[in-house]
């Protein structure tokens, strides 16, 4: 089984474009949803306090409800957006490794590396561990990062 | 695949929690939505009390927040949890009426 790859830009990240803006827009909608959701069940917990008298402790628990949950998602977005910053920097690392990987020569009889096979991951790794290690002990020393 | 650590499958407390409630949520839409619909004409039908709707309610979402504790809290995932606990309820609903 062949695998395509989507050439020197290869990233982790898959989301491109105008996926990336649907599914933005799919959060906004299901946001809205879950807003009108929230809405029509303090709603209607109020119209049953004013006919039944005597759920107000229903309507107080479901406001509470809504605002835990609203806190909780936008937790997670700031916790998402501070571990893209890290993802954004590891990936630029990744690719700058590939980069070395993909201009170090090769035996001419031998097969460029399959990027799903694990050699070409062992092969990743050492050259990130290299790049570091490098870094480390003489910055002036490095490879260009190739094409 | 992959795109963001915390869009990552998972169980966590936090997690299981927002989706309790979510689909708390849920579970009272089903059995307010009808009110909604029909009033001021209410229909003379006695209702349990608020406390055993509550109960009942945090009882059967515990089987969606188990089912929905590995989502991430974001309002796209949430949504499902609303419509497994809409679902459950209306599940009631019928086998009752059945």
């Amino acid at each position: 089984m062949t695998r395509t790859m989507n050439g020197s830009g290869h990233s982790i990240r898959t989301r491109t474009g105008w996926l990336a803006v649907l599914a933005r827009g799919v959060e906004l909608l299901c946001f809205v949803m879950l807003l009108a959701t929230m809405a029509t069940v303090v709603y209607g917990f109020m119209v049953r306090a004013i006919w039944a008298d005597g759920y107000y402790v229903a309507v107080a628990l479901a406001i509470l409800g809504s605002l835990v949950m609203l806190v909780g998602i936008a937790q997670q977005a700031i916790a998402a957006r501070d571990a893209a910053t890290w993802r954004d920097m590891a990936e630029w690392q990744i690719r700058a490794a590939e980069a070395r990987l993909a201009a170090t020569p090769v035996a001419p009889d031998a097969d460029p590396l399959d990027r799903d096979s694990p050699a070409y991951y062992e092969t990743l790794i050492a050259t990130l561990v290299d790049h570091a290690s490098r870094e480390d002990a003489a910055p002036g020393t490095r490879r260009g990062h190739g094409h | 695949m992959g795109t963001d650590p915390h869009l990552e499958l998972g169980e966590t407390l936090p997690r299981f929690l927002a989706h309790w409630l979510a689909a708390s949520f849920g579970y009272f839409l089903m059995v307010l939505l009808p009110l909604i619909a029909s009033w001021p004409h209410v229909p003379d039908a006695s209702w349990p009390a608020w406390w055993r709707l509550l109960i009942s309610a945090w009882l059967i979402s515990l089987l969606a927040a188990v089912i929905n504790a590995n989502l991430p809290v974001t309002a796209r995932e949430l949504i499902k949890s609303v419509a497994l606990g809409f679902a459950l309820n209306a599940t009631i609903v019928v086998l009752r009426a059945g």
